[in-house]
């Protein structure tokens, strides 16, 4: 698993590299606009001062308005390799509270320039108030830079260029929804299931690496988020990330069991749940999750099918010393009926089918101190 | 008697670039005209019989190259420099 983490790091650093790579041709060309004016204005100067065209020799104003140019232009370069350094050093994994709008702006500074000389119009519509997200600042920006230089390949050489990016609150899945939509030539749809995909592109050899859309896709997972793209040939292209924000008062809560045996679904609700503020306790196979279940204290249950089917006897005796009636969330696809099914049924259980959005999670999810699920019974299935 | 002082047209986007070429330009001896951008630059060489045009090879609105090909049209004999930030320039063939 060591050994995993690593080779995913190392992916993920090599496709920022990639991303550096395709910055960095603008930024040299941004960067020498403002050092051309500075060596400009300080060469008239010194020309002026030092007293060769001695007849040319203005006032002190004038003089203060070209130095206070070389100062602005100066700022105006550091400022840019500033925000260049922001996303190019190695920064440390750390999860800390983000404001996603400061996060998106800083992307879009880095671009501001080259979309400015390609003529694509940016629209930004950033909702004021945002609630702040616990998240890794570097990997975020990292995921938001590949899709908008996504978008703006996508929109080379076509007519009204046109690129918006938003940043709202969406309730119903108590999180921050970030969005880039481009006037692009649109996904076949065809593509459109695989664009996640590792090593899959539709751009000649050499022009990408195939696994940008792929680690944007695992570096959101891995903050218990979810990606998605809508597309329409000639028309354009949408991607929105969802990435939960903070609950107040969740983390005050008892512990919220998952008992799932497949690690990376126990990973991604961990993450979700994590996220928005959840203390979670973690089981892999049945065994364990009775014995955190015996020992009570819990704000809810999320066991996948399997793992309460393993040993379905020992659930409903779980279930029936339960005198606090734990909310119980079951993780099962829905073309299965059986047994298990039967007992959710019994329990009053919000049924969850894989795979489920977000806002499904949510909903599946007690919120509030009550401990109640949306719906006792509910079935919960707002399949991607 | 009166000499007629060149004109230098100076087109580019930043302001900062303008500002400080044109003086140079105006040291220099010539009459100079600035165009903040490559579609006023065009009007202007239409107008403006000018001797030297210096031009922005990247510029949002009309890119270099396209008023140095209009520039050939108009007046073929006009010197013309292209500014570039960019290492390499592929068609600068114009």
């Amino acid at each position: 698993m060591d050994q995993l983490k690593s080779t995913q790091a190392q992916l993920l650093q090599a496709e920022k590299l990639s991303a550096i790579g395709q910055l960095v041709a603008g930024v040299a060309h941004e960067l020498n606009n403002p050092l051309t004016s500075v060596i400009g204005y300080a060469q008239l100067l010194e020309e002026e001062i030092v007293g060769s065209r001695p007849a040319e020799a203005r006032p002190p104003a004038e003089l203060a308005h070209d130095l206070r140019r070389i100062a602005e232009e100066s700022e105006r370069a550091a400022r840019i390799v500033r925000n260049l350094l922001a996303f190019a050093r190695r920064q440390s994994s750390e999860r800390v509270t983000q404001n996603l709008a400061d996060l998106f702006a800083r992307v879009l500074a880095l671009r501001t320039y080259e979309m400015r000389l390609n003529t694509i119009e940016l629209v930004t519509e950033f909702e004021p108030g945002l609630p702040d997200v616990v998240a890794d600042g570097g990997q975020i920006q990292q995921a938001l830079l590949n899709l908008v230089l996504n978008a703006e390949r996508a929109m080379r050489g076509r007519a009204g260029r046109r690129l918006v990016v938003g940043a709202r609150y969406d309730a119903d899945a108590a999180a921050v929804e970030l969005s880039v939509s481009d006037s692009g030539h649109g996904i076949e749809i065809g593509n459109l299931t695989r664009i996640f995909d590792p090593f899959f592109t539709t751009r000649e050899v050499g022009e990408g690496t195939g696994l940008g859309l792929s680690i944007c896709y695992g570096i959101v997972r891995d903050h218990g988020g979810q990606i998605q793209v809508e597309s329409k040939v000639h028309v354009g292209t949408r991607f929105s990330i969802l990435l939960p924000a903070s609950q107040t008062g969740a983390s005050a809560m008892p512990e919220t069991l998952i008992a799932h045996a497949d690690p990376a679904q126990r990973e991604y609700l961990t993450a979700a749940l994590t996220a928005w503020g959840y203390r979670v306790a973690i089981a892999a196979n049945s065994v364990d999750a009775l014995a955190r279940y015996s020992r009570g204290q819990l704000h809810a249950i999320l066991a996948d099918r399997e793992v309460v089917a393993s040993d379905l006897p020992a659930w409903r005796a779980a279930r029936t010393a339960d005198a606090r009636r734990v909310p119980l969330v079951l993780m099962s696809m829905a073309a299965v009926e059986g047994d298990v099914e039967q007992f959710g049924r019994e329990q009053g259980c919000t049924v969850l089918i894989p795979p489920f959005q977000l806002r499904a999670l949510r909903r599946a999810v007690p919120s509030g101190l009550n401990r109640a699920p949306a719906v006792a019974g509910d079935v919960v299935e707002e399949c991607v | 008697m009166t000499v007629q002082q060149p004109v230098l047209v100076v087109i580019d986007d930043e302001q900062g670039i303008l500002d400080v070429v044109g003086r140079f330009g105006r040291r220099a001896g010539f009459e100079v005209f600035t165009c903040s951008g490559g579609r006023e630059g065009l009007a202007e060489i239409q107008v403006r019989r000018a001797d030297l045009v210096l031009v922005d090879l990247r510029m949002p609105d009309v890119g270099g190259l396209d008023v140095l090909r209009a520039l050939r049209e108009i007046t073929p004999q006009c010197q013309a420099v292209l500014m570039t930030a960019a290492q390499r320039c592929r068609n600068c063939s114009a």
